[in-house]
């Protein structure tokens, strides 16, 4: 309920803990490679299900919200491609030993054309 | 050398088996090319068609077109980098063959046994430790969080991927 009212830039659903420009982490970190948890990709997805990008009155968000969405997407996908196409060696390990295979980076760009629909048709082409 | 792969469910490792096929496909597997075995969607059409018909063609032989190695009964495979940072997590479940008969005993695999051993024991070292900031790791959202600009070219190295360029087209509408 707390957090419902603490709206701010986000419209009642915050981000999660990690999408955060003050983060100096070169990867997510574990709790976004862990099957459940709320850093974890299931909570993005989830979040990601809320439309963040569109506010209650219908409009487009703020800039800082799509801002925040980008980064939350962008680091996620990030991260799902660095298990599939970096070396191990050069990863930490529980990215190496993620759950999270390339059907979940498919899956995440599904989220995000469906968070768009709507939008597309007046300004992305 | 990763495990997963031997895991129905687990990832496919596709930048360890395109730089080291030998550590996971058989020689007789693997046709005689440059193109190396990537994750499809990164393979050109001639390559894609390069590793097909070399399988296709074993097949008409009666091969298997197509055969893994299982580091669970190789001895050289033991220690495996990266191993001991799983912490009990049971990842590998080895796929058998379709067929036994051909295992281990196809036309040059007698000799492949030594080669993959040789290269195996100067393989790349295991996983690096985690920390906040890795050395060679990518950028931190810290270090282009200072202007909206920053920000903005920051977001657009993080992927490729189409829906998520569209995403980024958003932010040249939204209000500040």
């Amino acid at each position: 309920m707390l957090i419902v009212m603490q709206q701010g830039p986000l419209s009642g659903h915050p981000p999660l803990p990690w999408a955060s420009w003050k983060s100096s982490n070169s990867y997510l970190p574990p709790g976004f490679h862990a099957t459940s948890g709320k850093e974890s990709y299931s909570a993005l997805v989830k979040w990601l299900s809320n439309e963040p990008v569109t506010t209650r009155d219908k409009s487009l968000a703020s800039y800082q919200t799509i801002e925040t969405v980008a980064l939350s997407v962008g680091l996620a996908m990030r991260d799902i491609a660095a298990i599939q196409f970096q070396k191990d060696s050069i990863l930490p390990p529980h990215v190496v030993n993620s759950p999270l295979q390339f059907r979940q980076h498919e899956a995440l760009s599904h989220c995000t054309q469906n968070i768009l629909r709507g939008w597309e048709d007046m300004y992305v082409t | 050398m990763s495990t997963e792969y031997y895991n129905r469910l687990g990832r496919i490792p596709w930048a360890k088996i395109s730089e080291h096929p030998d550590h996971f496909l058989r020689k007789t597997s693997r046709p005689q090319s440059d193109h190396a075995l990537q994750e499809p969607s990164r393979m050109t059409e001639a390559a894609v068609n390069t590793w097909l018909e070399h399988w296709v063609a074993r097949q008409g032989r009666g091969k298997l077109p197509l055969m893994l190695i299982d580091p669970s009964t190789d001895p050289s495979f033991k220690t495996v980098p990266g191993a001991s940072s799983k912490k009990g997590k049971k990842r590998m479940e080895w796929v058998e063959p379709d067929d036994n008969a051909d295992d281990g005993v196809d036309e040059d695999d007698a000799s492949n046994g030594g080669e993959r051993s040789g290269e195996r024991s100067a393989s790349a070292a295991p996983s690096g430790t985690y920390s906040e900031r890795l050395p060679g790791g990518p950028p931190a959202p810290r270090d282009h969080a200072e202007t909206r600009k920053s920000r903005r070219e920051f977001l657009g190295t993080l992927s490729e991927d189409g829906e998520y360029r569209r995403l980024l087209v958003l932010l040249g509408l939204a209000k500040v």
